[in-house]
């Protein structure tokens, strides 16, 4: 009996710690800055304007994804913008990246479903933040509206095939791989070996086809001519200020901007309501303690090391 | 008052409520400790649950702090009025029934029958973090605890009168009956007055 009372003492003062986290909870949502800004699942009916955030590498989401986590990488932008598009009150959208690209399908992907959401009349404004670069770029070109601030990195208009060559290294360890292959370019990029001409001459044509994809969809969602573009579009990185003088972006200014920018774009009040993925401090907690987001970089974020992709809009400095 | 806190026997009750209610019977009969203040510590414990639960689904303003001292004293005092006028229908349905008036145990009984509910606000906290349907789940989990607590309420009543537990059932459900016959016929006619209002 008295092992049980005291289960149900520590079972009592955890319902407590609940009720005390509750009430620091929605007291810290209550004073929150960002309080005019509503979840998507919120019951206000007021027409206004959608969130979706690009940050860090834009890629489908890898083996850190779990059904009990929200989705990442690419295919929660592009769960977010089907919900945006759904959703009848939503009037504009804002696409804000803080991103260095990523791999090409998944850039793709997003530019694909931008670009559709544009052709139904959705107005739509991006928002750079530290870096929009390559692949970031690529997203942004797809909206109507492109906003930086004066030092966001962006432009890096072009494709990276990136891999270490540790011949040398593994020759003085004296270590031999051994690969077995069905055709002469299986092991392309291998990092055990030279790259022969003729496979560099196979990842140029790769490379340059990609490439060709990027300025023809930069080209069709700035709606400019690709001639426009070619000049700058030589992998050079460039400040904010810098892109407006060569007409990849349209204006300077932040976020706050932006959503003024596309409150006036689509015709809606100037206190038309934000519907950005509003997390209270808890979900934070947890989501934070799990890793979903707010997720420590990984060793191959930091340093280019061999990935299993092979072509990336990224831009590695 | 210090040593009886320290003794840890006044858990036996919530264990009781939880775990075995015909021995939660026994316990409000012996009534040692005394059972009444901690059955209103229940009920004030599932009012503040309640508050806070619902202030969780919905729209966050400053009027969370008001609901969460006037709004707990006012949920609270509701809830003390249904606890006092359900008990006395039981009781007064056990007497049809032709068992004898226990006013008091019962009274204690349905407040410790309220328990269940304390564990609504983890759960709806767990659904809100996760983002999976918590106003379903808080719906949900309401009517889990409604059925909990009323079989806490037809054991407890079974054990205290030493009946059947289908007799048990009948005098539970008695009262449940006459009070929705009781609400149905005054809906049907509030309704017939407007109507006649309204024709003139």
């Amino acid at each position: 009996m008295d092992r049980n009372r005291k289960i149900l003492l520590s079972i009592l003062a955890l319902l407590v710690l609940a009720v005390v986290l509750a009430i620091i909870d929605i007291s810290l949502t209550m004073q929150s800055p960002s309080r005019r800004v509503r979840s998507i699942s919120s019951s206000s009916i007021a027409p206004g304007v959608g969130v979706v955030r690009i940050s860090g590498p834009i890629e489908f989401a890898g083996p850190a994804d779990n059904p009990f986590m929200p989705r990442q990488g690419a295919e929660s932008v592009l769960k977010r913008l089907d919900e945006l598009m759904a959703d009848s009150r939503i009037k504009a959208i804002v696409v804000r990246i803080n991103s260095p690209g990523g791999t090409v399908a998944a850039t793709q992907e997003i530019f694909q479903k931008l670009m559709k959401a544009r052709k139904g009349n959705m107005v739509l404004v991006a928002s750079m933040g530290d870096v929009a670069a390559s692949g970031g770029y690529y997203a942004a070109s797809a909206c109507g509206f492109i906003m930086a601030n004066p030092g966001t990195l962006t432009g890096s208009i072009g494709v990276i095939a990136v891999s270490p060559n540790l011949k040398g290294l593994f020759e003085k360890l004296g270590i031999r791989m051994t690969v077995i292959k069905s055709g002469r370019y299986k092991d392309l990029l291998s990092s055990f070996r030279d790259l022969g001409e003729d496979e560099r001459l196979l990842l140029q044509q790769m490379i340059d086809s990609t490439y060709k994809r990027f300025l023809k969809d930069v080209s069709l969602g700035r709606n400019v001519p690709i001639s426009d573009i070619e000049p700058v579009a030589d992998g050079r990185v460039m400040t904010g200020e810098a892109a407006l003088g060569a007409k990849l972006i349209d204006g300077i200014g932040g976020f706050e901007e932006a959503l003024e920018k596309a409150r006036k774009m689509a015709k809606l009040p100037d206190d038309a309501p934000v519907y950005d993925d509003v997390r209270s401090p808890i979900e934070q907690l947890f989501m934070s303690v799990d890793g979903a987001i707010g997720r420590r970089p990984a060793l191959h974020d930091m340093v280019p090391l061999p990935k299993h992709h092979l072509l990336e809009y990224r831009f590695l400095p | 008052m210090i040593q009886t806190l320290r003794s840890l026997t006044w858990l036996d009750y919530y264990l009781f409520a939880l775990l075995d209610p015909r021995r939660l019977a026994e316990a409000v009969v012996r009534a040692e400790p005394r059972p009444l203040p901690l059955g209103a510590a229940v009920m004030a414990a599932v009012a503040i649950g309640e508050i806070i639960a619902l202030s969780f689904l919905s729209a966050q303003t400053e009027f969370f702090f008001v609901k969460l001292t006037y709004g707990w004293i006012f949920t609270f005092l509701v809830m003390a009025l249904k606890v006092a006028v359900l008990s006395a229908l039981f009781d007064f349905s056990c007497q049809i029934m032709g068992c004898e008036g226990r006013g008091v145990p019962i009274l204690n009984v349905v407040m410790f029958s309220l328990s269940p509910r304390l564990f609504l606000l983890p759960l709806v906290m767990v659904f809100t973090v996760f983002g999976f349907a918590p106003g379903f789940f808080y719906v949900f989990f309401s009517l889990g605890f409604a059925v909990w607590s009323s079989l806490i309420i037809i054991q407890a009543i079974s054990e205290l009168h030493r009946i059947k537990f289908s007799r048990a059932l009948m005098i539970f459900m008695m009262p449940i009956v006459a009070v929705g016959l009781a609400l149905f016929f005054a809906m049907v006619l509030i309704g017939m007055l407007m109507v006649a209002l309204v024709n003139g």
